[in-house]
């Protein structure tokens, strides 16, 4: 399994190169709110999880895809681990 | 710098191939509507635009059609004039209404997307207001790309430079992407079986008599400051809270809209489409272009379901369809997959520049008016409803826009609408945990309206009782004529004497309140005594019919429990009556025996008798097959003959002819009304009452003011030449007004009356006056002290318009059912709008916003077919709207597999003449859904009747369903011949399927935009006059396919069938059969091969076939091959040339590559697969063919020639099957003269004709034949070795003539089986090698174009 690190370094990676301006890019953290305060709109939030499901080759059931599960990196990054813990 | 063209996007071709089968509808303009408060520069606002035209990729893109495949181009800037325009209004006399007259005739303009997809126009309205109006083809634009554009425009006026605008071909190369990947198989996986169980318009708010103005009316409402604040709140809190601020919102709407939905069209399949921008990169983001996905969404929603349940539904619901809906896989071409469109909005243009600015968004429908070409359809002019929420002007409410379909929604109406949703929608941010079900969505005016203005006040003054009613006639008239009968009449005295006695004689027998009676009379003078005397002597009456089955009056008699059966002697006493009951013979009474009439006065009360008592039990038919009575009382029949006393009306000294039964309820008006008016009753006799002329002649009198009667007895007389009779009141009902009978009734009488009731509500309880052009037939309105109602499964009223239960209320609610206390309670109910009980009359109404009622028919006529909700009215008007169709009934029956399936049973107008089903088919399909369309149809002479003339559905016979189902290989069979066969070949790649049914639906069967597309390019490649792509809609099946194709096409229409994918490579011609070298084409990936059908095969055939069997007549190779080349240099003008033939298809191709290099081409190649000269084994000829038959027999030939899919094997399978017809007839023959024949002798003999065609030709051709000089492939089968005892030369006979190359191999196999199997991959190794150097050629002109 990979390490939570090596998650949050892919998703965090992945959301810079295809989703965000470039000077959006400085400010990404682990908790910048990414669903609340637009910086992803859902569409977007859509694309990442499919990446997620790709990547990773899980599934993310509709149910999951909610505020709690994508609404950060580190949300992110969460969710993952325990699918793959 | 040129910038190549492109494909279109799978989203594109769908607006496309819309826009090619509706081209005059403005469906696709997207038009924005901006308008300016402040000073604007035209001149500096033009160059703005021009610059960002000059930036902007999609608007100078048109699309380039030629008539295959349709392809998108960049025009270069210089090349494309900017389509601006600058007017100034601002001195007219009505500036606003000139713009808004500019805008509509802007919006709706059609564009011709080859040339120019946009328009743009800005109008000076007053010196500081401008309006500019934007309008684009949707293939070139869609929400974003609107804002991205007025973003631009806005910034370049204001001299700014913004991000430069990101090029249409990133999004066409992300979908070229998308269509390799693994995610695209799972979308459409996800979306198959979606897309097949797609809606139709069902229910709603109805009926629309004439549309009119623009297609897509709209209604605006603003939501207001609080309830916009009330909405972000609820959006924020947990359970509505999603992915996105838009998101929550966007499912907060749609929760309502579905809500909305759910309570107007009632328990049906509902599918909103709603937009996606799918830019979701960041290269994407500043696309301009068609980016926008319409994905359909669907749940099913209960009425006892909360907002909060549904919400939660339409969430998971809109990010499963999210994470699937791309590129157009949820969109299936053919059929929509939703009718209702909603969008919300996210963009914003609160200003331009600077400038204060109001945004409109609209469509080119919001400008186009109507007409009858674009509402005829239901599919015409886009979706029924589209619903916008908005903030476009930042006012911070939200904004709605309801855009209603004219064609669908009643002008009247419109209005309310989206006060229902807001009423919905206010529930909900109120209390998201209350019912669906629950919520009243009307205002207190809609209250009123249904309550008390279409139901006026009730009027206490009633009569109490008919028999003083009749009394007080007596005593008025008593010498006039009260009832005739033939040459007898009865005056009111001589009448009101005989009741008199009856009902002492009865009274003596134990006669009085709530004992009843039983009538069972001829129909004579003594009808209306009998049933008033039993009234008079306090009892109630049941009438039986005489002629009704024994069983049935048994079942009444032991129901009613009567004290007394009054009959005739001459009746007999086949009856067996029940214990206590008293048979009495009304002709063994002297009636005439003195009563003084002065001394006992009609008084009801002296018998005990009064308004609550029972009058009369009425037994109807029940479900279970039992009949059932209905209790109906004084108040209710004396409240019911007032009414009609005066609407439609009877007065004193009129006629009524009667007609009817006394067991059907409606009698009760024929014989008691005129006796309660002062008039007459004519009693028709038994046998005159089926009887036209009679009746007819009954009614030239000239003194009949009024006949009652179902339609089908009106029918009778019309069809019977009733030429009509003046002054005649027509009242007509027991079934639905049939519209057919209008006019011809219209046409005979003074007034038309539709009647509507239940037996339960005592005879009518609404009615109507039918007046000429009518757009429909309603029930029209309540009579005296009645309520009608339609309400919902939970008893809220309907709103105006909407489909619900018809409940009636007020004074003719009758008892209930006779000792049936449970079906009574069920049906009965109390009155929640006034005192007293409604009754639930189980028939489907409409309510219309001018108070009549409009019936739909049955509730339990409803049946679901694949959860449809079907009302067989409407099929059974569809189909008697056939010219050729008199009557109709439609019912559904369960399969074998318990599935059910409509059937129709039809009556011609001539009885003699066999209806069409077929074309009464076809012509239903244009007007219904297919799911509505009769799987079967049965004619009969005539429907089954109950005895009361009502259509008698349970006596309808059965239709064996399964016997249609038998031996299918799709619907409607397997293709018939080359065409259908080869079109089917056809669907099989396209769709990928084993095989498809001549009648199976292309879009059924799961084909698309994109496979449309596909097969339009093999019909291209097959035929060289194929039907425009857009065309294919009309013709989705192989059937209707082919019979265009013959009617187009006449016999010398040939065929090249590509046999496997290949584009590049050099091409193989294969000759003589097409399917006969499928494996070899698919062991042959690198090459294009062809299969190649030529008519004069057939013809040449045909000859051959005929009867008397014109060999002489046989066209020669030589012609033969001439057909190929000509069929060849049509798909391939120029060589080098490769072709290839088995056996006898050989021959041919030597003699096609002879005639290729005549004509001065090159020939690459020619192939000869196990094809032998009969020289070369001249001795042991014929058992060659012997063998040739044997492999086939071996192979099963039956088989083969039963299996469309090999049927070409031969030769065709038209010839084969000719063939085997003579066979089959000779064989007949052969029968009569008594020679067995079994089926393999017939297939020996029909394989044997073959060879002797075979053998005929070659050696005919031998000769002649010519040396050839290039480079020859000659292939034999190993397991095809001469016969025992004779030679065949090494090159089959082919060595003295082959003066080139010539390279010889073996392949395993017998002599067609080196086609097949390993073989096939063996022998294509040796074609690919030969094949390998040759050098490929542009199959064509059109493949050449563009790629």
């Amino acid at each position: 399994m990979p390490s939570k690190d090596k998650i949050h370094q892919t998703i965090k990676t992945y959301i810079l190169a295809e989703l965000l301006d470039e000077d959006d890019a400085s400010e990404l953290s682990g908790d910048t709110e990414l669903v609340r305060t637009g910086v992803l709109d859902s569409i977007s939030t859509l694309k990442v999880v499919a990446f997620i499901e790709d990547e990773w080759d899980l599934e993310i059931e509709t149910h999951e895809a909610n505020v709690d599960n994508l609404g950060s990196i580190d949300a992110m990054t969460q969710l993952v681990a325990s699918k793959l813990g | 710098m040129s910038i190549p063209a492109r494909p279109l996007t799978a989203r594109q071709l769908l607006i496309w191939l819309g826009h090619q089968r509706a081209s005059a509808l403005p469906a696709d303009n997207m038009v924005m509507v901006f308008t300016m408060e402040g000073e604007l520069d035209p001149d500096r606002f033009h160059q703005a635009f021009a610059s960002v035209v000059a930036d902007c990729e999609a608007l100078r893109t048109v699309m380039l059609d030629d008539g295959i495949e349709p392809q998108q181009r960049v025009c270069a800037p210089a090349s494309m004039p900017i389509a601006h325009a600058f007017t100034d209004l601002s001195s007219a006399a009505f500036p606003q209404q000139d713009a808004d007259a500019l805008r509509d005739h802007c919006a709706a303009q059609t564009f011709d997307p080859t040339r120019c997809n946009y328009a743009s126009l800005l109008l000076r309205l007053a010196p500081l207001r401008h309006t500019w109006v934007f309008v684009q083809h949707h293939l070139i634009t869609d929400g974003r790309s609107v804002s991205i554009l007025f973003d631009h425009v806005s910034r370049r006026y204001a001299g700014e430079a913004p991000t430069p605008i990101a090029a249409y071909s990133l999004y066409i190369d992300q979908e070229a992407t998308y269509r390799q990947s693994k995610a695209a198989a799972r979308d459409a996986k996800f979306w198959a079986p979606r897309r097949t169980r797609m809606v139709e318009v069902q229910g709603g708010y109805g009926p629309v008599p004439a549309p009119e103005g623009p297609l897509h009316c709209r209604v605006e409402r603003d939501l207001g400051l609080a309830r916009s604040v009330a909405i972000r709140n609820m959006c924020e809190t947990r359970a509505f809270r999603s992915l996105s601020a838009s998101l929550s919102a966007t499912v907060l709407f749609k929760t309502v809209l579905f809500a909305h939905l759910r309570r107007v069209r009632g328990d049906v399949p509902l599918a909103v489409g709603a937009a996606l921008h799918n830019r979701d990169s960041r290269k994407t983001k500043n696309v301009v272009g068609c980016m926008i996905e319409v994905a359909p969404f669907s749940v099913e929603v209960g009425l006892d379901e909360s907002f909060a349940t549904l919400h939660k539904k339409l969430l998971d619901e809109t990010i499963t369809v999210l994470r699937r809906a791309r590129h157009a896989v949820p969109n299936p071409l053919n059929k929509p997959v939703y009718d209702v469109l909603y969008n919300f909005h996210t963009a914003t243009f609160s200003q331009f520049a600077g400038l204060p600015t109001h945004t409109e968004f609209r469509t080119g429908l919001n400008s186009s008016t109507t007409s009858a070409e674009t509402t005829g359809s239901t599919t015409a002019g886009g979706d029924t409803l589209v619903l916008q929420v908005h903030d476009f002007d930042q006012t911070g409410q939200l904004h709605l826009t309801f855009d209603f379909h004219a064609a669908r929604f009643p002008a009247p109406l419109r209005e309310r609408i989206p006060d229902h949703y807001i009423r919905l929608l206010d529930a909900l941010l109120l209390d998201p945990s209350q019912k669906i079900g629950q919520i009243d969505l009307l205002s207190r005016a809609e209250h009123e309206e249904l309550r008390n203005t279409f139901n006026p006040p009730r009027n206490p003054d009633v009569p109490k009782h008919v028999v003083s009613m009749f009394g007080g006639q007596v005593r008025l008239r008593p010498d006039a004529t009260a009832v005739r009968f033939g040459t007898e009449a009865l005056t009111y005295g001589q009448l009101a004497k005989r009741v008199f006695r009856l009902a002492r004689v009865l009274n003596d027998m134990g006669v009085g309140p709530f004992v009843t009676v039983a009538v069972a009379l001829e129909r004579s003078v003594d009808l209306p005594t009998a049933l008033l005397g039993i009234l008079q002597a306090g009892g109630a009456y049941v009438p039986l019919d005489p002629g009704h089955p024994v069983s049935r009056n048994e079942l009444v008699l032991d129901d009613a429990d009567p004290a007394v059966l009054l009959t005739h002697t001459a009746l007999g006493s086949s009856l067996s009556l029940p214990q206590g009951c008293q048979r009495l013979c009304i002709d063994s009474i002297d009636l005439e025996a003195c009563e003084d009439l002065e001394a006992r006065p009609f008084d009801t009360h002296a018998a005990g008798s009064n308004a609550s008592h029972l009058a009369y039990i009425i037994f109807t038919s029940g479900s279970t097959g039992r009949p059932k009575g209905v209790c109906v009382r004084h108040l209710e029949l004396a409240n019911f003959i007032r009414s009609m006393a005066s609407t439609p009306g009877m007065k004193q000294g009129e006629g009524l002819l009667a007609v009817t039964t006394i067991s059907f309820d409606i009698a009760g008006l024929e014989l008691l009304l005129p006796l309660c008016v002062g008039g007459f009753v004519e009693v028709a006799s038994g046998s005159s009452t089926a009887d036209p002329a009679a009746l007819a002649a009954l009614l030239s009198k000239g003194d009949l003011q009024v006949l009652q009667a179902t339609p089908a007895t009106f029918r009778m007389l019309i069809e019977g030449g009733w030429p009509g009779t003046p002054g005649l009141r027509v009242l007509c009902g027991g079934e639905a007004f049939p519209p057919t009978l209008a006019q011809p009734l219209l046409d005979r009488c003074d007034q038309v009356w539709n009647m509507y009731g239940p037996t339960e509500t005592t005879v009518w309880s609404s009615i109507q006056r039918i007046e000429p052009g009518q757009p429909y037939i309603t029930i029209g309105r309540p009579i005296d002290n009645t309520e009608l109602y339609v309400v919902d499964e939970t008893m809220n009223l309907q709103p105006c318009g909407v489909a619900g239960e018809l409940v009636i209320g007020g004074l003719g609610v009758t008892a209930g059912y006779h000792n049936r206390p449970e079906q009574t309670a069920d049906r009965f109910v109390a009155d929640p709008f006034r005192p007293g009980t409604i009754y639930r009359t189980g028939d489907m109404a409409r309510m219309l916003p001018d108070g009549q009622t409009l019936c739909l028919g049955r509730l339990d006529q409803q049946v679901k077919i694949r959860g449809f909700r079907i009302e067989l009215g409407e099929v059974e008007a569809a189909l008697a709207a056939q010219p050729q169709i008199a009557e109709a009934v439609v019912r559904a029956q369960p399969n074998a597999r318990g599935e059910s399936r409509l059937v129709a049973y039809l009556v011609a107008h001539n009885s003699t003449h066999t209806l069409d089903q077929d074309a009464a088919r076809l012509a239903v399909r244009e007007q219904l859904p297919h799911y509505m369309v009769p799987s079967t149809m049965m004619q009969l002479p005539a429907l089954p009747r109950t005895p009361n003339n009502k259509i008698d559905r349970k006596a309808l016979p059965d239709i064996d369903l399964d016997l249609e189902s038998q031996g299918r290989a799709g619907t409607g069979g397997a293709p018939q011949n080359d065409l259908e066969q080869t079109f089917a070949a056809l669907y099989c790649r396209v769709l990928d399927l084993p095989q498809v049914g001549r009648d199976d639906n292309f879009f059924d069967l799961g084909g698309d935009s994109l496979s449309l597309v596909r097969l339009h390019r093999h019909l291209g490649q097959v035929y060289d006059r194929a039907p425009a792509l857009a065309s294919l809609f009309q013709y989705p099946t192989v059937r209707t396919l082919a019979s265009v194709f013959e009617q187009g096409a006449p016999t010398e229409a040939s065929a090249l069938i590509a046999l496997n994918g290949a584009r590049k490579g050099a091409a193989l011609f294969c000759i003589c059969g097409i399917q006969l070298y499928a494996e070899v084409a698919r062991a042959l990936p690198n090459n294009p091969v062809y299969g190649i059908y030529v008519p004069e095969e057939r013809a040449w055939l045909d000859a051959a076939a005929s009867p008397d069997g014109a060999y002489n007549d046989l066209p020669r190779v030589e012609e033969l091959a001439t057909a190929y080349v000509k069929a060849i240099r049509r798909k391939q003008p120029q060589g080098p040339y490769s072709v290839a033939g088995v056996s006898f298809g050989g021959v041919l191709a030597y003699e096609i590559a002879q005639q290729l290099l005549a004509a001065g081409q090159e020939v690459a190649m020619v192939a000869l697969l196990d094809t032998i000269l009969p020289s070369s084994q001249r001795r042991v000829l014929p058992r060659w063919f012997v063998a040739h038959l044997q492999q086939i027999r071996n192979k099963g030939l039956r088989h083969l020639l039963n299996r469309p899919s090999v049927r070409l094997r031969l030769l065709g399978n038209s010839f084969v099957a000719r063939l085997l017809r003579r066979f089959r007839k000779l064989s007949r023959r052969r029968e009569t003269v008594g020679l067995p024949r079994s089926e393999a002798d017939e297939q020996r003999d029909a394989a044997a004709f073959v060879a002797q065609l075979y053998i005929r030709a070659i050696r005919d051709y031998e000769a002649r034949i010519r040396p050839y000089e290039g480079r020859t492939l000659l292939i034999r089968a190993t397991d095809h070795p001469p016969p025992t005892g004779y030679e065949r030369d090494s090159h089959s006979g082919w060595r003295k003539l082959l003066a080139g190359n010539v390279r010889c191999f073996d392949v395993p196999g017998d002599h067609l089986g080196i086609l097949s199997g390993a073989n096939a991959v063996r022998l294509s190794e040796h074609l690919a090698a030969a094949l390998a150097d040759v050098r490929p050629v542009a199959p064509d002109a059109d493949e050449a174009q563009g790629r």
